[in-house]
């Protein structure tokens, strides 16, 4: 009879302690429908095969594969493969460690759902004193933050069919080639499925690659090509950078050919103090896109309250010149109702929604935002915004029993947990301080709700959309500076918070890039405490 | 009147304006130029450094919020249960004499 799972573990001389617990932390599964393949990749001590056969011997469901010569990872990895009979592929190196009931987690989200293809599920890692540490809790299916880096990693469940079709490991990707491998997986897995617990901790020994601080060449190169191989393959028209911490790939699509964006901008043409300096702030805002933006095909879309001075107008006129339609709004104030009118008065390919108190930092960002917005998946991207201060302003959207900025007030250069902080990834809303997305999509969905008419559109917008099936993408390649302080009137209507509440209270406490183990209504990733 | 008449007569009394703040040379008002931007460029350093001291400050409060709450964990589970078993102890302890002394 065929078992259910084959835990293939390529084999390289790691120390006698660490590989005895690795095969004992698979006999005490809690689920028994499994088989061992333990691939010794010609490991040259001697312990190694003493206590693989020892293993071997003991108990029918572990097989033994004693290669002749050293083949490295792939190959001794594609061995394994060879001889799996399960159903299904579980990846275990030799020195770490599932969960008790990591398989039997596993069976029940495969027995709950027959589309699942692939799934992965929370990991940590256990130090030499056996303590465990820096977990890593997940987001669901996040098939931009697997361009951007493996998070999916370990503990991965892949179906033998799919891993067959794609070859299996590929050679000439050693260091890579789980990310290569889970890639090219995903691409024709029908469900991808995350269980949000942890059932593996990798080992942190002096030899181990959790431990090590050093990523190799080779292996953050074969990530690199990776990444690169898969967007051709997905039709993504990018080139692919290695990026720090390593293990982290930056994706920079290109823009094909050059689509109208209309930068939407809501004012009443209001000034302030900025750096000590006063200025008016939408004129700045368009200033600082004509004079440092690097893409020239836009037309600026101001929607002005009516009591908007009018040396405001004629100081747009001036900087924006012929690329500008400057529409009165006559209604009492209303942000949704605003974005809306200028919805309707625009002609470009995508909609950059941008509030009025920003500035460009990063002078590709339409180019950057306006490539993500063009996929056909893909409903809103969100860019990456810092108070005046360099702190961060807006780095995606959490909603964590409450709609919350993430990391807000955070220091911008920090990468965050798992880098999150620095790579593209799929969030569950942006803030529509700056929001790209097509003209299509926005129609869609309707628009933006003008029963929100201060607060929380963007939030019901982003839940929309989700809701639709659209990805939401938020880049730290596209940067603003968001002087939200100066502006903003902190005041949330009671009004707007029971509509949130009535049309998406599940959802806040349901964030699909969020976690279950997270503490609620916390922007900064704080797991939940023990329990 | 010409609203743009108006708009320039309005532009001319604000240059006369500056150039008495500044004195009739050119050069001077070039000077007060570069020094408000270089006064904003100050103030932005000054602003960023602070933001990144504020941020660091968070960051450690995040921190301390996460040891007060494992700690709170620590006392309800452990520290309150060893209160229990002490109560206890006397009890525990005259039926360990009294098996004892069989």
């Amino acid at each position: 009879m065929t078992p259910r799972f084959s835990i293939v573990t390529p084999v390289y001389d790691p120390p006698e302690d660490a590989l005895r617990e690795m095969i004992t932390s698979v006999q005490n599964q809690t689920f028994g429908d499994w088989e061992l393949i333990l691939v010794d990749d010609h490991s040259p001590s001697p312990h190694v095969l003493e206590v693989l056969r020892d293993a071997a011997a003991r108990d029918p469901r572990i097989r033994l594969v004693e290669r002749t010569e050293n083949g490295r990872i792939v190959v001794a990895s594609n061995d394994g493969l060879r001889i799996a009979a399960g159903e299904w592929i579980v990846l275990l190196d030799h020195d770490d460690l599932l969960a008790r009931t990591a398989l039997q987690r596993a069976a029940e989200a495969i027995d709950h759902d027959p589309e699942i293809d692939y799934l992965y599920t929370d990991e940590d890692k256990v130090d030499a004193d056996g303590h465990h540490r820096d977990a890593f809790y997940k987001p669901d299916w996040s098939p931009e933050r697997l361009r951007s880096q493996n998070y999916c990693c370990h503990m991965s469940v892949l179906r033998r069919s799919l891993v067959e079709e794609v070859g299996g490991f590929r050679e000439g990707f050693d260091g890579s080639q789980d990310h290569d491998l889970i890639l090219r997986v995903t691409e024709r897995a029908r469900k991808v499925h995350h269980i949000p617990e942890v059932l593996y901790h990798w080992r942190m020994l002096p030899t181990s690659a959790a431990a090590s601080t050093e990523a190799k060449p080779y292996a953050v190169e074969a990530g690199r090509r990776a990444v690169e191989e898969h967007c051709a393959r997905v039709g993504i028209p990018a080139t692919v950078e290695a990026q720090e911490p390593p293990g982290n790939y930056r994706v920079r699509r290109r823009l094909e050919g050059r689509p109208l964006v209309s930068i939407i901008i809501p004012t009443r043409g209001s000034s302030g103090r900025v750096w000590g300096v006063e200025r008016c702030f939408v004129i700045e805002a368009v200033r600082s896109i004509v004079e440092h933006a690097t893409y020239d095909n836009v037309e600026f879309v101001v929607v002005a309250d009516d009591d908007t001075p009018e040396v405001v107008r004629r100081g747009l006129e001036r900087v924006a010149g012929d690329k500008l339609k400057l529409i009165r709004y006559d209604k009492p104030f209303n942000f949704a109702d605003k974005i809306n009118v200028g919805r309707l008065h625009s002609d470009g390919d995508v909609l950059l929604l941008l509030n009025d108190d920003v500035e460009v930092v990063t002078p590709d960002f339409i180019e950057v935002m306006a490539a993500l917005a063009l996929e056909p998946d893909v409903g809103s991207v969100g860019a990456k915004l810092l108070y005046a201060n360099g702190t961060l302003q807006h780095a995606g959207h959490l909603y964590n029993g409450d709609a919350l900025h993430l990391f807000n007030k955070w220091s911008a250069d920090w990468p965050g947990p798992s880098s999150m902080l620095v790579i593209n990834r799929e969030c569950i809303g942006v803030t529509a301080a700056c929001l790209a997305i097509r003209p299509e999509v926005w129609d869609d969905v309707g628009g933006m709700c003008t029963d929100f008419f201060a607060s929380f559109n963007d939030v019901d917008l982003a839940l929309k959309l989700h809701e639709s099936g659209y990805r939401t993408v938020w880049t730290p390649q596209a940067v603003l500076y968001h002087f939200e302080s100066v502006t903003r009137d902190p005041t949330v209507s009671l009004q707007e918070v029971q509509l949130l509440m009535y049309r998406w209270e599940a959802w806040l406490h349901n964030d699909p890039y969020g976690n279950p183990n997270l503490q609620p209504k916390r922007q900064d990733w704080l797991p939940r405490g023990a329990r | 009147m010409d609203p743009t008449a108006d708009e320039l007569a309005q532009l001319r009394a604000e240059v006369e304006r500056l150039r008495e703040l500044v004195g009739p040379s050119e050069e001077s008002y070039e000077k007060l130029r570069l020094d408000v931007l270089g006064a904003r460029d100050a103030a932005r350093a000054a602003e960023i450094q602070a933001g990144a001291l504020r941020a660091r400050v968070l960051e450690l409060e995040v921190l301390i919020s996460g040891y007060e709450r494992d700690f709170e964990w620590f006392r309800h589970n452990f520290i309150r249960r060893l209160h229990e078993l002490k109560r206890h102890l006397p009890t525990v302890r005259s039926v360990a004499r009294r098996l004892a002394r069989r």
